[in-house]
């Protein structure tokens, strides 16, 4: 198994004895991904070398929502489908005073859940400072962490954070708190936005299609239901690794794998003056972009302002905040040959049944 | 010029504009082409503080190699940015020059570069020349200056056999130029004054971009269509990471936010405070003349592929997938519902998102190219069609920054602003109903002193001196029964009981169910298609042939948009 490395750049899952666990989950990604029938995609651990290693970028704007920016804010788990969601805080007279952008990916905190209650609550204290989440915030009512399996823990961690699609339900909010948005968020929470969804993107977009009819920028329309056509990332995503598979190049997503938020756009004003946002030596900390990347957190005054106009909502700003994914390619005699059909073994279990989607 | 962007820029900061010292001594004034250069006074220089100035021209007015006016403006190669749009884009074979786009990311000096300096220059499948020794016969430039909230024009050049950076003219008051007066200047295609990317949202049809790739530029595609110039380092970036070619999808915001940082300083310059702390609006015909007129246009399509361009390698007669026709096709959409990428706030009417509902007008492969096919279009005179499918000028989005930071200022009622809407509402582009209204704005009125809470308020609306005025004015002249101006003033008069966002909202309605309707049924289907189509080329022709928005299109017809 690859050696995947903690995805948000600390030594949270080492120190808490969950780094193997969640090596173990991703690499049942990536796995899934590289056994689809014909695909390019590769484990990373197959590649002797790598030829490049490109972005994939895309503005974390909800192109599909076809809502106001406040219902967008509102409604997190129904419509902020780019691979980005965020929380907004809002002072009593109603001004925002920060967002917070995520792109973590839930299988950090599922590790963690894995081992205890009390790893998971250091790596929440670690992405939220002074957060104090009690076991039903986590595992929901009536669940005692300590007598249950570290795949039970799991699997109720994730059931009581994330809008599973394998939960076969409307789209809702998910009780716990400290990444709902009430008091915190942590990680992607909608359906469309999980790993499996990502990286069955990759998987089944990386199957090289045999119409030349079919332009590499327009597979996405032929995966179905495993790509969103009028998304901004889905496309993009899909075109990259049709592109690759097309060569032919073997593809993957890089280590860590994920979504990297990159940087805003825009014009952005500090009691009328123009600053770069992205230079931390310029921006008076309004905005700051840490683990590894996958957290950006924006920090308002009514002296802020983005395009001449005071900062209203986080939708607002999704639309000038652009994020990437990281692909790698390589030629195809770059790859080490995969045993097929090998399934990841956890705890001497094969993982058959974790979904994907 | 090929389509886009004679170059860009914005703002400043954190740096003292307007008492440099060193000023760019020897730079010229040439406004025109034709005109002979002239020495700027220390006075003019003392009014350029945008960054391409202050970061190159000011201490620096004798250099002229690409490579190093890069270096001065942002030292970090991977902070810059290289996006290429051609009008030949697809074909791999071009002989033709493209042109490149240079912007820059981060700060130098205190001084923000996105989106406020971008530069321009032109390559071939060969060569990028980038100084005199290797062929370079200009670089055009482009920065705001966010203190004096205008854009300023550079161009680098050869005059009488020698190189010579040139000042050609800033964005004040270009909305006032008469067509002769803007012959031979860079305001023949900056129509208002501000940067120009036609084809601004997804997706791009002559640039490239995710959706449309162009191999030829890829450094890391397939060396059997791969160009020679393409294995720069300017096209692969940094080897850290960052720069090199980008897809126009980072382009895109830059422009947007650009436009709009220039629209709010051109509408706060036509703000005057009077007594009472109440504003007066100055030059109201000119401010308001984008809620009339289409200054300029965009360009929008489906997101589908035709696989009809005749420029490119392989053309497969009809797209992959349904066509969706854009929604503003049909209406203003993005000012009328507000939201979306653009971000407006625009009035709120969030029927017109996805007009007339997902699915409703999806064309069928069979049926595009049918109807392709039927009227014979063509590009560079060979038959075929865009890359995009359904590619059509759309209301642009510096006249719709226009209206929606005037109703959100008070400038404007939102009521007022779907009055206007509603006048030849089928016609989003180039009405002359709509335009035929602008004569009743007066030259100048009052508003409140604060932007209101609601600009869609109705009370605001009735008692606003811009309606007023307008009522009156049409109440002058005793519009005939069934005219435009009757039928505007109904609106305004709020005749039919209704307010003028609800009359608004039951024709979006209306128009929703009738497209339906027509499509939905098997014997209207192909006659309403065809008619759809008409409009379509008819849109394009009307474009094309306008005496100001035409000038934006460089390839004389043959290959902006495809035609008869």
């Amino acid at each position: 198994m690859f050696n995947y490395v903690d995805p948000v750049g600390g030594n949270i899952l080492a120190a808490q004895g969950a780094l193997i666990n969640y090596r173990e989950l991703v690499d049942s990604f990536y796995m899934r991904a590289a056994n689809i029938i014909g695909t390019k995609f590769q484990k990373l651990e197959s590649f002797s070398l790598v030829t490049s290693i490109a972005s994939v970028s895309w503005p974390a704007f909800p192109l599909t929502a076809g809502a106001s920016d406040l219902l967008i804010d509102q409604r997190r788990w129904e419509l902020q489908d780019e691979y980005v969601e965020w929380q907004v805080v809002r002072d009593v007279s109603g001004q925002v005073t920060k967002i917070t952008f995520t792109t973590e990916l839930p299988e950090y905190y599922v590790a963690l859940a894995e081992i205890s209650e009390t790893a998971l609550v250091a790596g929440i204290k670690d992405a939220i400072p002074g957060a104090a989440p009690t076991t039903d915030d986590l595992f929901g009512p009536g669940f005692n962490p300590t007598v249950a399996s570290p795949e039970e823990r799991g699997e109720r961690f994730r059931d009581q954070s994330l809008d599973q699609p394998s939960a076969n339900r409307p789209p809702r909010k998910p009780p716990n708190p400290w990444t709902n948005g009430d008091k915190g968020i942590l990680c992607l929470l909608q359906r469309f936005n999980s790993t499996g969804a990502l990286f069955n993107l990759l998987g089944r977009c990386g199957v090289p299609n045999p119409d030349p009819g079919i332009p590499a920028a327009s597979q996405c329309s032929v995966v179905g239901s495993f790509c969103g056509p009028a998304r901004n990332s889905d496309p993009r995503i899909c075109q990259a690794a049709q592109t690759a598979s097309r060569v032919p190049l073997g593809i993957s997503l890089a280590d860590a794998p994920g979504i990297n938020i990159d940087r805003l756009l825009g014009t952005w004003r500090i009691n009328g003056v123009q600053i770069d946002v992205n230079d931390p030596t310029q921006n008076q900390g309004i905005w700051t972009v840490d683990r590894n990347g996958r957290r950006g957190t924006l920090r308002i005054s009514p002296d802020v302002t983005l395009d001449g106009d005071s900062v209203d909502f986080g939708a607002q700003v999704s639309r000038v905040l652009e994020v990437s994914a990281k692909v790698v390619t390589a030629s195809v005699g770059n790859i080490s040959p995969m045993a097929a059909g090998q399934m990841p073994v956890r705890g001497g279990v094969q993982l058959k049944s974790r979904s994907v989607q | 010029m090929i389509g886009v962007i004679r170059a860009t820029a914005l703002g400043i900061c954190l740096v003292v504009i307007g008492t440099s010292s060193a000023t760019g001594q020897n730079l010229t004034k040439q406004i025109r082409d034709s005109d002979v250069p002239i020495s700027m006074s220390s006075s003019e220089l003392s009014e350029l503080g945008d960054p391409f100035f202050l970061l190159v021209l000011k201490d620096h007015i004798n250099t002229f190699s690409l490579d190093e006016i890069e270096k001065l403006i942002q030292p970090d190669e991977s902070k810059r940015q290289l996006f290429v749009v051609s009008e030949r884009a697809g074909d791999l074979n071009s002989s033709s020059a493209f042109r490149a786009v240079l912007a820059f990311q981060g700060s130098v000096g205190g001084i923000a570069l996105s989106p406020n300096v971008m530069l321009s220059v032109v390559f071939t499948k060969d060569a990028f020349p980038t100084d005199s020794t290797t062929g370079l016969r200009f670089i055009e430039a482009l920065g705001w200056d966010d203190s004096r909230g205008r854009f300023n024009y550079y161009k680098l050049d050869r005059a009488s056999g020698a190189f010579a950076w040139k000042f050609r003219g800033s964005s004040n008051d270009v909305d006032q130029l008469t067509d002769i007066q803007r012959t031979g200047t860079c305001f023949s295609c900056h129509l208002n004054g501000g940067p120009v990317m036609k084809e601004l949202l997804v997706p791009w049809n002559h640039w490239h971009s995710e959706e449309f790739r162009l191999r030829q530029l890829d450094p890391f595609g397939s060396p059997s269509v791969r160009w020679p110039v393409a294995t720069l380092p300017r096209f692969r970036g940094s080897v850290g990471g960052g720069g090199g070619l980008q897809s126009a999808s980072q382009l895109d915001p830059q422009i947007r936010s650009s436009i709009k940082t220039f629209v709010q300083a051109k509408v706060q310059r036509n703000l005057e405070t009077v007594s009472g702390g109440r504003r007066r609006v100055k030059n109201a015909p000119a401010l308001l003349k984008s809620l009339f007129v289409m200054t300029e246009f965009n360009i929008i399509s489906s997101r589908v592929q035709s696989n009809g361009h005749p420029l490119s390698a392989s053309t497969f007669g009809q797209p992959a997938m349904p066509v969706s026709i854009p929604a503003s096709f049909f209406l203003n959409a993005d000012f009328i519902s507000g939201g979306g990428l653009p971000g407006f706030k625009g009035l709120g009417i969030a029927e017109a998102t996805n007009f007339p509902g997902l699915g409703i007008t999806n064309v069928m492969p069979q049926e595009y190219a049918k109807l392709v096919q039927s009227r014979g279009l063509k590009v560079d005179d060979k038959s075929g069609d865009a890359v995009f499918s359904w590619l059509v000028p759309e209301p642009s989005n510096f006249d719709n920054q226009m209206c929606d930071v005037m109703v959100r200022r008070g400038i404007i009622p939102g009521q007022f602003a779907a009055a206007v809407q509603s006048i030849d509402l089928r016609t989003p582009v180039l009405s002359s109903k709509r335009a035929g209204l602008l004569r009743f704005i007066p030259l100048e009125y009052e508003i409140d002193a604060v932007n209101p809470s609601d600009p869609l308020d109705i009370t605001f609306f009735t008692n606003h001196a811009l309606t007023k005025h307008v009522i009156t004015s049409i109440e002058a002249i005793s519009p005939t029964v069934g005219s435009v101006e009757s039928e505007f003033l109904a609106l305004l008069r709020q005749g039919s009981g209704f307010s003028p966002v609800q009359v608004l909202k039951n024709q979006i309605d209306g128009y929703a169910v009738e497209l339906k309707t027509e499509l939905g049924n098997s014997v209207t289907r192909e006659a309403t298609l065809q008619k759809l189509f008409e409009r379509l080329l008819d849109t394009r022709k009307r474009v094309l042939s306008d005496a100001k928005l035409g000038k934006l299109d460089e390839t004389g017809g043959k290959l902006l948009f495809p035609t008869p």
